[in-house]
């Protein structure tokens, strides 16, 4: 899990997003626990309070719940609900970038679809 | 209260060393010196007379009093003791250091005067035996010295450099000032203030300790009021 | 339940003006970053916050009790000093004895294992510790401390790569053990700002900013284009930093969400501000 302190995205929607990309790689599995917040302020010297905000969007999103003094747990079921969001967001996440930076480089729609079936530049 | 107790045990602490030194020392003199006069005993063309400890005394407490201003005041405010407490605490360890000492004085005058001939300083100011007297007076005379040397060095720490430079050059000063003002007025002042220092030394008074014994603690307690007065508001310093 | 206000407080060193005006609430148990560049006024402000000095005017109260000379309040807080307060002859371990007398939930344990960790031999004497380890010492007396309020004078002074990555990461250890407030006084903003939860700007003895890092961040960004076009946008906004580079100009926007319409027609474009950028562009003089 790394975090990107020079990403122009603020720190707390990245560390919400490592968790995310840990769970659809199965580093964390569902119903098993996730650090904490302590834990992951101390571990990415991050104010607690940032930690917990990222980890309070996973909640409210049902991906993650807490456990009354036991910790956090990854929800079931949480990793299709991640590719579900993911897969709304793609077009706008990433579409939409490519074919704005594609109109200022004069690249048409057909070159491009050539290019990704292509696969390379 | 509780930081008036730790700013007590901790001047206290850093005395002891200091103490046991002193006392390590007189401890081995006095061994010393009555040995040698078990052997001079046997010869009736000597006669000695030991003089005692209490200039020695008055001078390492004064240097005690030099000593436990500085490094002390910092050491508390880096603990955030406040002032008030740390002047109380301060006070009362002084008074305590003197009165300790005294105690030393007056046993040690009482009792080495039986081993051999030997004259503390209040026995041969005041040609008295009294031990209460002794205690007495020596407390006043040690609680004076410690609160000057704890006032020089509380002055000089409050001070900036010129104002360092000031209070040096104010004693010189007074001197010069003396010297002069006595000359003029034909040696008067001079013994205007020899009969000043009697007077308070209760000699005048057929040898009266208890005048010097006031005397002493009016001097302690302006010392101590005036430093009151100082530290109230001392920004800490280097 | 520890809440620190600063009113009107102005400090004068002879002719000199330290602190003019400095009115402040610090809130319980947040991080607080004090900012400011090279003698704008920091330690003055820590100095007087733990009355190692007095103010010519002004008052700091917590929980409306005045600070000065209170004893009660003054051992709730623990003041890591940037210059060395402790006797030269006393040994490191004396110095954690002695700390655990005037602040008695001073944890023992814990500055024996945070000694081991920075590697700082207890059994030495102040005077032949060196300017790091001297910082090192005084970090961790903080640091057990348990005091309710900590304030660290340029903490990491002198400190290698290791024992500063080490001291951000126990004190945020220490934080979440047990909440309480920390203000930082640091000139160091890219190595605090994401441990930071609030912000105080300081610039020439005045308060010029004070925020939680968060708001701050996401209200300021950075505009960028056409001189003329960056000039147009800037014209009814706050701003700070303007760079120009021929004809192309950038500036810094304050207090404001990102107007995408009018950006669009002009032309420019906006991109993030990191506190760093944002210190640099509001301190300059």
């Amino acid at each position: 899990m790394l975090l990107d302190f020079n990403s122009p995205k603020p720190i707390y929607l990245q560390l919400a997003e490592a968790i995310e990309d840990n769970i659809l790689k199965g580093v964390f599995e569902e119903n098993t626990q996730i650090p904490s917040t302590t834990e992951i302020s101390v571990k990415f010297k991050i104010n607690p309070a940032t930690a917990g905000k990222g980890v309070n969007l996973l909640v409210d999103e049902g991906i993650i719940y807490k456990k009354r003094g036991m910790g956090m747990f990854v929800c079931m079921g949480a990793r299709d609900r991640i590719l579900e969001k993911r897969r709304q967001n793609f077009y706008k996440d990433f579409i939409g970038p490519l074919l704005e930076e594609a109109s200022k480089l004069g690249i048409s729609r057909e070159k491009i679809v050539e290019m990704i079936e292509r696969g390379n530049g | 209260m509780n930081n008036i107790l730790k700013v007590i045990k901790y001047q206290l602490r850093d005395f002891r060393i200091g103490l046991i030194i002193f006392y390590g020392i007189i401890s081995a003199i006095v061994v010393m010196v009555t040995i040698s006069f078990k052997n001079l005993s046997n010869n009736p063309n000597v006669s000695v007379t030991f003089s005692g400890f209490g200039m020695a005394t008055v001078i390492f407490i004064f240097i005690v009093g030099l000593s436990c201003f500085r490094d002390s005041f910092k050491f508390m405010q880096a603990n955030n003791v406040s002032r008030k407490s740390f002047f109380i605490g301060n006070g009362i360890t002084l008074i305590s250091v003197a009165a300790l000492m005294a105690i030393v004085e007056a046993i040690l005058d009482n009792t080495l005067r039986h081993l051999f001939p030997y004259k503390g300083l209040f026995q041969q100011l005041y040609r008295s035996n009294s031990s209460v007297a002794d205690f007495l007076w020596s407390f006043g005379l040690y609680a004076f010295f410690i609160s000057l040397g704890w006032f020089i060095t509380m002055v000089y720490y409050r001070s900036n450099k010129l104002m360092k430079t000031v209070v040096s050059l104010i004693p010189v000063f007074i001197i010069i000032l003396l010297v002069v003002i006595n000359n003029l007025t034909g040696g008067a002042l001079g013994q205007g203030l020899v009969s000043l220092s009697a007077s308070a030394l209760g000699f005048n008074n057929g040898f009266n300790a208890y005048i010097a014994v006031l005397s002493f603690w009016v001097a302690t307690a302006v010392l101590l009021g005036v430093g009151f007065l100082l530290i109230r508001r001392m920004p800490v310093k280097e | 339940m520890g809440v620190i206000e600063i009113k009107g407080l102005t400090k004068y060193y002879g002719k000199v003006k330290a602190l003019d005006d400095v009115n402040l609430t610090i809130e319980p148990n947040k991080i607080y970053g004090l900012l400011g560049r090279n003698g704008a006024g920091k330690t003055t402000l820590l100095n007087l916050l733990t009355n190692k000095i007095f103010p010519t005017k002004g008052d700091i109260t917590i929980d409306g009790h005045t600070v000065f000379e209170n004893d009660e309040l003054l051992g709730r807080m623990f003041y890591m000093t940037e210059k060395n307060l402790y006797p030269e002859g006393l040994r490191v371990k004396e110095i954690f004895k002695w700390t655990q007398e005037f602040y008695p939930s001073f944890d023992m344990d814990h500055a024996n294992t945070l000694c081991e960790k920075f590697g700082l031999n207890a059994n030495k004497r102040i005077k032949n510790l060196s300017t790091g380890y001297k910082s090192i010492l005084k970090i961790i007396t903080a640091l057990a401390s348990n005091a309710d309020i900590m304030l660290f004078d340029e903490p990491v002074l002198g400190l290698d790569a290791n024992s500063r990555d080490m001291f951000y990461r126990e004190l945020l250890a220490s934080y979440n053990r047990h909440l309480k407030t920390i203000i930082i006084s640091t000139h160091l903003i890219e190595e605090v700002d994401e441990i930071l939860e609030e912000v105080i700007i300081i610039k020439k003895g005045r308060v010029i900013l004070t925020r939680s890092l968060e708001r701050l961040l996401s209200s300021a960004y950075m505009v960028y284009g056409q001189c003329h076009k960056v000039d147009q946008y800037i014209s009814n906004r706050k701003y700070t930093g303007e760079q120009t580079m021929g004809g192309f100009k950038s500036a810094i926007v304050m207090e404001d969400t990102r107007d995408e319409a009018l950006a669009q027609k002009l032309g420019l474009e906006f991109g993030m501000v990191e506190l760093q950028k944002l210190f640099i562009a509001l301190t300059n003089s």
